[in-house]
């Protein structure tokens, strides 16, 4: 399965607590991101007919606030599995660069050691 | 009026952009959200915000969601075409020193593959004044030298020649890369990665440096040819496939097929053809214009030729899109329909060739294997399953390319129509095309030859030699006629509401013809065909607002 974009895969996470509507997870992105990801309604509506395309997302029900339509999304089974099986991705992704990273500094903190004692080892001379 | 009233007034005003069916979908949802996301005490639009709008509006009116990849496939041409527009025309400049026309045009386009380099906000508006320079100047030059426009020989004693019949060739080229190029600007955002940039930089630079050097006369301009041009589809298209095999995504693919577009005219550009043979559109062309292989007369036909088939694909992409907007959103269908129209269309032109090349005792091993292999690829594959049918496409592409790319059969086939035809194929492979649709359109496909052959008396299928020249108003009918009787079966089987986008193909139909009357200079008949074309697209707005009207008294 390809890997989900991040706006994607921040509308999904977005919607994968309690039903939003469209300036709801124009907030909610700009939070999980930290403000990485601004969206807009020229980029956020056409994602959402994707999703809605693509059975990951569904409309839930409408509200009529300060005579503004506003219609909630909320994530299919679909959409949560999509999203469970790309996290599942990213945290794997991330669990072995971790590894390889602690082996690293493990061996950096070993070669010090080892360069204290020896400098003829550096690789300059 | 208080501003956030002022604002909304303005954003509805945007948000028609979009099409009515989809505004009346989000519309007010869209506009409670712009609303929401405005600062206090903001009376206009923000630019970023009309800038999405206006091109998530205009990628909506053109259905281009419904073919998935599409986008994508878009915003990869979109770069790669405005630095073919700007490798040509700064090479027919250099091919033609004194000539103060083509520099404009050269210097117009440079400037737009800067600013897409250095300063993307003005984008825009170069490609456009760079389209715009362009027509500018082709007209100009052609009032100067279009009645000494004769054929010259394009190598002589050794040293390139000045090109000076080839000059609308070479700006029809450019002219539909950068059409290429505004349309994807005005419809995706061109991401402008590094990468990117340094690619198409490169391109333009190879490309310039290469004209410089057969300018030079060091290296051979057949060679350049034989070498850079003339493979490029092929290139691009196995690219394609490889990548559609290795990453499953059908972007690259929908780039090769917009980038494939103007190939018919890299053909007419350098096809050197020692005869004339009976497939070779191009030749035929060239058989047509004594005077001129390169003359107007070809080269309108060969624009309204790739003009007319893209007409088709959109028309067939927006009528599905525009049932679409109602029901619920389904692009795979769209896609598959489309290929199951090309899967038939290349059963009927394949079978009808080789039926004519056995006819006239032309048994080639060769022959059979371009004309039968995609004739039985076409005939068999809706019955497949979808591995085996991935890889019979595949086989059947990989045979028509390497028979027809080779050196003897080259002038055989219509090498660049089956090109694009089969890359709609090689799209749409992974979808299980209806079998009946696929006879339908090659029985359409088939219709329309016999409709055009009969009223123009040619001897040719299709597009009989001398054809442009025999224009007559029973010639206009039996075009009407012949595409309704591709769309009947179309719109028979698929129970489709009015096909809206078919109305327009026969206007881009009829309009085709009318370039041709303008050619001949017979007003009369060309006053007649242009009203018919604005009554057809009259009549399709006026369809269109009629059903409308009817849905919404049911509904």
């Amino acid at each position: 399965m390809t890997p989900l974009q991040e706006p994607t895969f921040l509308v999904l996470a977005a919607l994968a607590g309690e039903p939003l509507y469209g300036y709801g997870i124009i907030q909610a992105v700009t939070e999980l991101s930290e403000g990485r990801v601004e969206l807009r309604a020229g980029t956020l509506y056409p994602a959402l007919d994707r999703l809605t395309a693509d059975g990951l997302v569904e409309a839930a029900r409408e509200e009529i606030v300060d005579g503004r339509l506003r219609r909630y999304y909320r994530l299919t089974d679909a959409g949560a599995d999509r999203l469970a099986a790309d996290v599942e991705r990213q945290r794997r992704n991330a669990e072995t660069a971790a590894a390889r990273l602690a082996a690293r500094t493990a061996q950096s903190s070993t070669r010090r050691r080892a360069g204290r004692a020896a400098p003829a080892l550096n690789p300059g001379a | 009026m208080r501003p956030d009233e002022e604002l909304e007034r303005r954003y509805r005003n945007l948000l028609r952009a979009y099409p009515r069916g989809y505004r009346e979908h989000r519309g007010e949802e869209m506009l409670a959200t712009l609303m929401e996301t405005a600062r206090p005490g903001q009376t206009r639009p923000d630019r970023q915000d009309v800038a999405e709008i206006l091109r998530s509006g205009l990628r909506e009116r053109l259905g281009m969601h419904c073919a998935p990849g599409l986008v994508a496939g878009v915003t990869i041409a979109g770069p790669v075409c405005l630095a073919v527009a700007t490798a040509i025309a700064v090479a027919t400049c250099a091919f033609n020193p004194g000539e103060v026309g083509f520099a404009v045009v050269a210097g117009a386009w440079v400037l737009a593959a800067l600013a897409y380099l250095a300063v993307p906000r003005v984008l825009g508006w170069t490609i456009g004044a760079a389209l715009i320079v362009t027509i500018g100047a082709v007209a100009v030059v052609y009032a100067r030298l279009g009645s000494r426009d004769i054929y010259r020989p394009y190598w002589q004693n050794g040293r390139p020649m000045v090109f000076v019949g080839e000059y609308r060739v070479q700006y029809a080229l450019t002219l539909v890369c950068g059409l290429i190029a505004l349309l994807s600007f005005l419809t995706v955002h061109w991401r402008r990665s590094t990468m990117e940039q340094v690619a198409v930089a490169a391109g333009i630079a190879v490309a310039v440096a290469d004209t410089l050097l057969v300018r030079a006369g060091t290296i051979d301009a057949r060679l350049l040819w034989t070498v850079f041009v003339r493979p490029l589809p092929l290139v691009l298209l196995v690219a394609g496939v490889v990548v559609v095999a290795v990453r499953r995504t059908t972007a690259v693919l929908w780039a090769g097929l917009l980038l494939s577009v103007p190939t018919p005219l890299i053909a007419s550009w350098g096809s050197f053809a020692p005869q004339p043979t009976r497939w070779n559109f191009v030749v035929e062309v060239y058989a047509v214009a004594p005077l001129s292989p390169f003359s107007l007369t070809g080269i309108s036909w060969l624009a309204a030729t790739v003009a007319l088939g893209a007409a088709f694909v959109v028309a067939v992409i927006v009528a599905d899109a525009h049932r679409r907007t109602m029901a619920p959103r389904d692009g795979r269908a769209a896609l598959a329909t489309l290929g199951a129209l090309a899967l038939g269309t290349v059963a009927a032109i394949c079978g009808l060739l080789l039926a004519d090349t056995v006819y006239h005792g032309d048994i080639a091993l060769g022959s059979l294997a371009t004309l039968g292999g995609p004739l039985a690829a076409a005939v068999v594959a809706p019955f497949l399953p979808a591995r085996l049918r991935r890889a019979v496409l595949l086989l059947a592409l990989a045979g028509v390319l390497t028979v027809s790319y080779s050196e003897r059969l080259v002038t055989i086939v219509p090498e660049q129509i089956v090109v694009v035809v089969l890359l709609l194929v090689i799209a749409t492979a992974e979808l299980r095309p209806n079998p009946r649709l696929v006879g339908a359109a090659a029985l359409g496909a088939v219709a329309v030859g016999a409709a055009l052959n009969w009223f123009t008396q040619g001897t040719v299928w299709l597009l009989p030699t001398g054809w442009p020249q025999r224009v007559s108003l029973p010639v206009v009918g039996g075009v009407v006629i012949a595409f309704a009787v591709w769309w009947a079966p179309y719109v028979l089987i698929r129970a489709e509401r009015f096909p809206v986008g078919a109305l327009f193909a026969f206007a881009a139909g009829l309009l085709w013809l009318a370039l041709h009357l303008a050619l001949a200079g017979d007003s009369p008949r060309l006053i007649a065909v242009l009203l018919v074309c604005v009554g057809g697209v009259v009549a399709a707005r006026l369809v269109v607002r009629w059903r409308r009207r009817a849905v919404a008294g049911t509904g």
